[in-house]
């Protein structure tokens, strides 16, 4: 054995030994014993950036997603009620974070009178939001983190992406053909990329709440709140890696996204010692927009969020 | 009516296929006479076939001269070309040609000959069909009035059946029906005196008393038919109608018409109301039909008589025997039972007759002769009283048989003496039986069979008749596994003194067959006898003794018997000792295993003693077998690998199973690693002393077993105590590491090493694993792959160290690597399964980053082993050669989880980079990274042009904004270009591209990229590079970028003197150029337009310079 090799050797062994000796000390843990969702999120990222570059080299840009956004909300703008507070509310936190957007469109969202908690984003800044998932939300920060993650999916054009073919075939008359590809696309290969989807919306979503007043912990502490309320059904102890099963989820488990995103934040506050964040539990409460008035004592500092991350 | 239509359809049948046969006989005789009148000389036929037959002659004469012509000329042709002349064929083509032309034609004279030949022969075919048809015609014309005729006395017979059938009384109709039986009867007086007719007039007098019978039996039951009210006196006319048919049967001197007038009166009788009358007649009828067996050897007609008379009997039985309870009365059932004997008697005399004296079996009689007895226990069943006497009659019976069949053989009739003989045997047995109607238990009667069978046996032994002797075994084994399941099943708890009789008897005559010389025979009631003995000995579980204690009698009781037989030297009982001592250690292990509870100390305790005893005595029979010089009974010959044959001890399976027996027991406590451990190393030890092949299986099975349990037990068994798997786990090291110690093999004259690397291997990793799962998931993943390194210099220093064949490591390195391969991989599965799911930070940095970049460290270290050149070839080291490529991807996992996505490019160029230069720098080893930099260059190209132009970021900051790391990756894929222009030329020379493995893609690529560099280097940039300008920049200033990339491209094409990148830059700038005017000109603002054209213009005016300047370069 040479000397440097045998020096890189006992570097190795040394190194790795201190590094077990440090996981042994600090014993960081995993949200799941194992799960190959990470993997097949790395994966379809690849399939999603093919995905991408055939909806760039098509002669189909915003302006067609914009077009077809409006035509949406033409289609659902008599469900929408102006006195309904809790649309003018989600509209009104919708409009504190869409000064993050880069894309020429007009964010809306509507409100759907369904019980389960859920929210979806259609081509063209189209969002619809359920009534569920303002009952499980505990602040305005949570909700400002759905509708930011909601966006994400607009502004990254993962929703033209999903109807390309459709805004294609449309400017030569006949959108039945484009459906059908769109729709063949979909069933064969965005399993594949979703899950990579979503974790870029999530991204975009803590990315989008860092530039706000809102807590950064919003983005966690909501996807907990779907935790909570989907319980065992997302459970980790019911989780077990299954390699099929995985690669057709269309999401990230939630504790991932939960464990990620409390990191983040965790990260966040300790590098912004000084800052002072808004949780908006008096605002959802009351459906007022932080916006229009803000409560004092909802603001809070880094010692707050640290102790919160502590329970 | 239905019947008279009937008969008259019959008649007319009878009629046509007399008449039918009447004219085939006609035919024959004229085809018979036409045949003689063609031997006849001079006829036109003979004529006609002698002229064929010459012409055929001359046309295979023509062939045979136009084949060996041609054959002439092939040869000459041949001779030619070989002394090298040209062969004359086309020249001489028309004269050579002459035959082949000649042949078709005298083949078609000859084939029209043929044909000539096939038509006059279908002439004669056809000739002989229209003769036919004259003979049809002329028959035709010939008998048309006897047809004719027939047709209209049919007619009139039918006309006549339908007024009879609609006028006639019963009475009358029974009249026409005697007069056609009459007919008949007169038809075969008429016939019989005919040599010819002789056998149909003998059916048609059968016709004639079946008809009879009809109008008999019609008179008193058949409606339509019945004219007699009196049963009396229709019983009266059925006997009669019977007694003509019986003499009928008598009189026709063959078997098939005494069988029919007998089944035929049997029929006639079960038509008749039931009484006992009716059985007192089917028996005389019977009894008529079997005496007339006696006229000669009429089996046949036994058999269908007395099948006849059995169905005859269950339909009576079912149809009048039963009262209002639905039981049938003494009496009826004495007189069945009477009728039984009567016929059954008589039918069974029927073969003691000289007639059939025979040495040899005889099929027929011995079928007839066995249904006689079968039909006749049916019968006795059927009627049985259920009294207790029979047991005495049946005995009386059974006897009577027995002296038969002695009769038999005094008459030489030795199929009869052998059926008898068995016949007897089986009423003894069933006399046995019915023991039970003396209130005998059933065990004694089991007991009783099993002896009279011996006694049967004993008698057979004695007379020397070998089929007996052996179908008296074969009932005697089946009697011994009767009492067996007897003594175990039902009725245990009375049977051990039984059991032990029985066992006696057996063994006593098994000495008799000893005696006699009838080996097998006292082989085989040896082992009867023991089973029977072991049998007893498991019923004293009904007196309350252990079940573990019975079986360890049993283990002791075998061992005795095994050591009887091994001092008897009785090798194959010896065989069957051993076997049925595995069996017996077996079973108590078994028990052993059944017993176990945890939560009992006491029994943990006394069974872990008893298995531990019976552990050493195994452990002493396993030293005395395979130290005997004959190899022991309970070895099996083994093939080896090198053709040799080596001993195989079972013992040392059942050494291995009794110790698994006590892992088992002993497991769960925190101690009992250290103890099985112990114990596996001590026989590893006898193993190696001893050498057998046996044992070391058994150690295998054991070790392998009980590590399965440690891991099991590790997993489960120590909720919250960390340091419990640790201890307990610990000793298993040992173990194999004694496995590979102790793994010298006088067999193979070597140390076998790699079962006990693997093992130790696998325990390491598993036994990792589990320790490691309380404190952190990453730790398994992580020491596994640091332990890899170790494993890695361990299997070099084997290969350096343990040359020699004889070391015990030599070869080792393979499992070693194996190993190591297989640490490798876990860790990868492990990192993509768990690590990628955590973003865990400690302190500043990532866990998962941690991990990777070790492991990263690690794959280098992996491809940086110095392995010496002769291994290089060796496959088991050709994944080592792959770690470069493991590090690389390693890497770039690591950009792509860790490197936010709008520096990405940046990541890729920037390892494209590294790879690029470590490629020319150390071109002998690594001279594929150049290939992969051109593979992540390309990735960089579609990532500037599709990703980060799409890239959109709420962030504000200029350093989360995708162009600016685009950009910058821009710059740097500049960079790669002017490099790879500049150093990849030599280093390709120098070098060339070389992959550790057979490259059937990456070869042909590297070849197309070497030949067509501009295409797949440069092209790729500059597309990447203005795609990033269109989807980055605003569309006014669109213009200006594209042309300052014109520019750059003619600065390269200056830089590299290559005249086609210039000819590009000028097409780029000629197409901005048209877009200024159409595009910007039109649409832009003026501030824009006027950048836009000043930028433009000063780039191109720099080109110029540059062009005037660098002419030369072009």
């Amino acid at each position: 054995m040479g000397k440097i090799r045998l020096i890189f050797f006992a570097v190795l062994i040394i190194g790795g030994a201190g590094l077990i000796a440090l996981l042994t000390i600090k014993k960081p843990q995993t949200p799941m014993d194992a799960s190959f969702a990470p993997a097949f999120q790395l994966i379809g990222r690849s399939t999603r950036s093919l995905s991408r570059a055939l909806t760039r080299v098509m002669p189909i840009n915003d302006l067609d997603e914009k077009e077809y956004g409006d035509a949406i909300a033409a289609r659902y703008k008599h469900t929408a009620d102006k006195d309904d507070r809790d649309h003018v509310y989600v509209n009104e936190v919708m409009r504190t974070i869409v000064k993050s957007a880069r894309k020429p469109f007009i964010y809306r969202v509507f409100i759907m009178n369904n019980p389960s908690p859920n929210a979806f984003a259609c081509p063209g800044g189209v969002i619809f939001v359920t009534r569920g998932l303002l009952k499980i939300m505990e602040s305005e920060s949570e909700i400002a983190a759905v509708l930011a993650h909601e966006m994400g999916h607009v502004e990254r054009s993962h929703c033209i992406d999903a109807v390309r073919f459709q805004l294609l075939t449309k400017k030569v008359g006949s959108t039945t053909l484009g459906k059908i590809a769109d729709f063949a696309v979909n069933i064969m290969v965005r399993h594949s990329y979703s899950k990579t989807q979503e974790d870029d919306a999530d991204s975009y979503a803590f990315d989008c709440i860092k530039d706000t007043d809102y807590d950064p912990a919003a983005v966690a502490s909501a996807f907990q709140a779907f935790l909570d309320f989907y319980g065992k059904e997302d459970h980790p102890e019911n989780e077990k890696a299954h390699l099929l099963r995985e690669y057709f989820m269309s999401h990230p488990h939630m504790v991932h996204r939960v464990e990620k995103y409390s990191e983040y934040a965790k990260r966040w506050w300790d590098t912004h010692e000084e800052a002072e964040r808004y949780r908006g539990k008096k605002n959802l409460k009351n459906r007022v927009p932080m916006r229009k008035e803000v409560f004092k004592s909802e603001w809070f500092k880094a010692d707050t969020a640290k102790k919160k991350n502590k329970k | 009516m239905e019947f008279t239509i009937f008969l008259l359809f019959i008649a007319f049948i009878v009629i046509i296929i007399l008449w039918r046969r009447l004219k085939k006989l006609e035919a024959r005789f004229n085809s018979l006479e036409d045949l003689f009148m063609r031997q006849e000389p001079g006829h036109e036929l003979l004529k006609e076939r002698q002229k064929v037959m010459q012409k055929e002659k001359q046309a295979a004469a023509l062939d045979n001269k136009v084949e060996s012509r041609l054959q002439q000329q092939v040869e000459k042709e041949k001779q030619d070309q070989k002394i090298g002349k040209k062969p004359a064929l086309k020249k001489e083509e028309p004269a050579q040609k002459k035959p082949e032309v000649i042949i078709p034609q005298q083949k078609a004279a000859a084939g029209k000959g043929k044909t000539d030949t096939a038509v006059t022969q279908k002439a004669a075919v056809k000739k002989p069909k229209s003769e036919l048809l004259q003979k049809i015609e002329k028959q035709f014309v010939e008998n048309w009035t006897g047809i004719v005729g027939s047709i209209v006395m049919v007619m009139g017979i039918g006309f006549l059946g339908i007024y009879a059938a609609l006028k006639m009384s019963p009475f009358i109709r029974f009249l026409m029906l005697d007069a056609i039986a009459v007919s008949l009867l007169a038809l075969y007086l008429f016939l019989k005196r005919k040599s010819f007719w002789e056998k149909i007039a003998a059916w048609i007098r059968s016709s004639s008393g079946a008809v009879f019978l009809f109008a008999c039996l019609g008179s008193g039951g058949i409606p339509g038919l019945k004219w007699i009210s009196n049963p009396w006196l229709a019983l009266g006319l059925l006997c009669v109608g019977i007694a003509v048919n019986i003499f009928l049967g008598f009189a026709g001197k063959a078997q098939v018409f005494a069988s029919l007038h007998v089944v035929l009166s049997l029929v006639a009788l079960a038509i008749a109301p039931q009484s006992m009358v009716t059985l007192a007649l089917s028996s005389i009828v019977v009894f008529c039909g079997v005496i007339m067996t006696y006229r000669d050897r009429w089996d046949y007609h036994l058999l269908v008589t007395i099948s006849g008379f059995l169905i005859f009997q269950v339909f009576w039985f079912f149809s009048m025997g039963l009262d209002a309870k639905g039981v049938m009365t003494l009496t009826q059932k004495i007189s069945g039972l009477a009728s039984i004997a009567v016929i059954g008697i008589t039918a069974c005399f029927v073969h003691y007759r000289k007639l059939y004296k025979s040495s040899g079996f005889e099929k027929l009689p011995f079928i007839t002769h066995l249904m006689n007895w079968f039909y006749m226990a049916i019968g006795f069943l059927m009627y049985s009283t259920g009294s207790k006497w029979n047991t005495i009659i049946i005995g009386a019976a059974s006897l009577a048989a027995f002296l038969l069949a002695r009769y038999a053989r005094r008459l030489n009739i030795r199929w009869l003496f052998l059926t008898d003989t068995l016949v007897a045997q089986s009423i003894a047995l069933f006399a046995m039986m019915t023991l039970n109607r003396w209130n005998v238990n059933e065990l004694i009667i089991c007991t009783l069979i099993f002896a009279e069978i011996l006694i049967f046996l004993a008698v057979m032994i004695h007379e020397k008749e070998k089929l007996l002797v052996q179908v008296g075994s074969a009932i005697h084994f089946l009697s011994a596994a009767v009492l067996f399941i007897m003594a175990l099943v039902l009725i245990a708890y009375k049977s051990v003194f039984i059991l032990c009789c029985a066992g006696a008897l057996a063994y006593l005559i098994a000495w008799y067959a000893r005696k006699s010389e009838i080996r097998w025979l006292f082989t085989t009631d040896v082992l009867i006898g023991e089973a029977l003995v072991l049998a007893a000995v498991y019923s004293l579980y009904w007196w309350g003794v252990d079940r573990l204690i019975i079986t360890v009698l049993m283990y002791v009781e075998i061992l005795a018997f095994l050591a009887v037989f091994v001092r008897m030297k009785e090798k194959l009982l010896e065989k069957a000792g051993v076997y049925l001592h595995h069996g017996s250690a077996l079973i108590v292990l078994i028990t052993a295993l059944a017993l176990l509870d945890y939560n009992n100390t006491a029994i943990i305790v006394q069974n872990s003693i008893v298995v531990s005893v019976l552990l050493i005595i195994e452990v002493l029979c396993h030293i005395y077998f395979t130290g005997r010089k004959d190899k022991g009974p309970d070895t099996i010959e083994v093939p080896l690998s090198s053709g040799e044959k080596s001993d195989f001890s079972v013992t040392g399976i059942a050494i291995a199973l009794i110790s698994l027996v006590l892992a088992v027991y002993l497991y769960h406590y925190i101690w009992a690693g250290y103890l099985l451990s112990g114990l596996g190393i001590g026989l590893l030890l006898l193993r190696q002393r001893i050498q057998s092949l046996g044992l070391a299986a058994g150690m295998a099975l054991y070790i392998v077993v009980l590590h399965f349990m440690s891991w099991y037990h590790m997993a489960n068994g120590f909720e919250k105590d960390l340091a419990g798997p640790v201890i307990y786990g610990l000793p298993l090291f040992a173990l194999s590491i004694a496995g590979i110690r102790l793994s010298f093999f006088d067999a193979f004259k070597r140390y076998i090493t790699a079962p006990g690397i693997y093992l130790f291997t696998l325990h390491f990793l598993i036994y990792s694993f589990i320790a490691a799962k309380p404190f952190s998931p990453f730790i398994a993943g992580t020491l596994w792959l640091l332990v890899s390194v170790i494993y890695l210099e361990a299997a070099l220093f084997v290969n350096r160290s343990y040359t020699s064949e004889e070391s015990f490591l030599h070869g080792a390195e393979r499992p070693i690597l194996h190993g190591a391969y297989v640490m490798v991989v876990l860790f990868i599965i492990r990192h993509l399964s768990v690590h990628l799911q955590s973003e865990i930070f400690i302190g500043f940095i990532k866990v998962r980053l941690l991990i990777e970049v070790f492991a990263v460290a690690v794959f280098i270290y992996w491809a940086l082993a110095r392995i010496p050149d002769k291994l290089r070839e060796e496959k088991i080291w050709k994944p080592q050669q792959l770690f470069w490529e493991f590090a690389i991807v390693f890497t770039i996992i690591t950009i792509a989880l860790e490197v936010p996505s709008q520096w990405h490019p940046l990541g890729w160029i920037g390892l494209a980079l590294v790879l690029f230069l470590a490629g020319v720098r150390f071109g002998e080893l690594l001279s594929r990274f150049r290939f992969y930099s051109i593979l992540l260059f390309w990735v960089t190209a579609f990532h500037i042009a599709f990703i980060s132009t799409n890239y959109v970021t709420p962030s504000v900051h200029w350093l989360d904004q995708a162009w600016v790391g685009g950009t910058a990756a821009l710059l740097l894929q500049f960079l790669f270009v002017a490099l790879y222009y500049k150093m990849d030329g030599k280093a390709y020379e120098k070098d060339g591209i070389a992959f550790p493995f057979r490259g059937k893609v990456t070869s042909p690529l590297v070849e197309k990229i070497r030949s067509r560099q501009n295409l797949w280097i440069y092209y790729p940039f500059f597309i990447s590079i203005g795609l990033f300008f269109y989807w980055t920049f605003d569309k006014s200033i669109l213009t200006l970028m594209w042309v300052t990339e014109a520019f750059a491209i003619f600065i390269l094409s200056i830089i590299l003197r290559e005249n086609h990148f210039r000819y590009l830059s000028m097409a780029a700038l000629f197409a901005c150029l048209i877009r200024l005017v159409v595009y910007d000109l039109a649409r832009s603002g003026v501030i824009t337009r006027a950048i836009v054209c000043i930028g433009v213009g000063l780039i191109m005016v720099f080109m110029n310079v540059l062009y005037t300047k660098y002419r030369d370069r072009f």
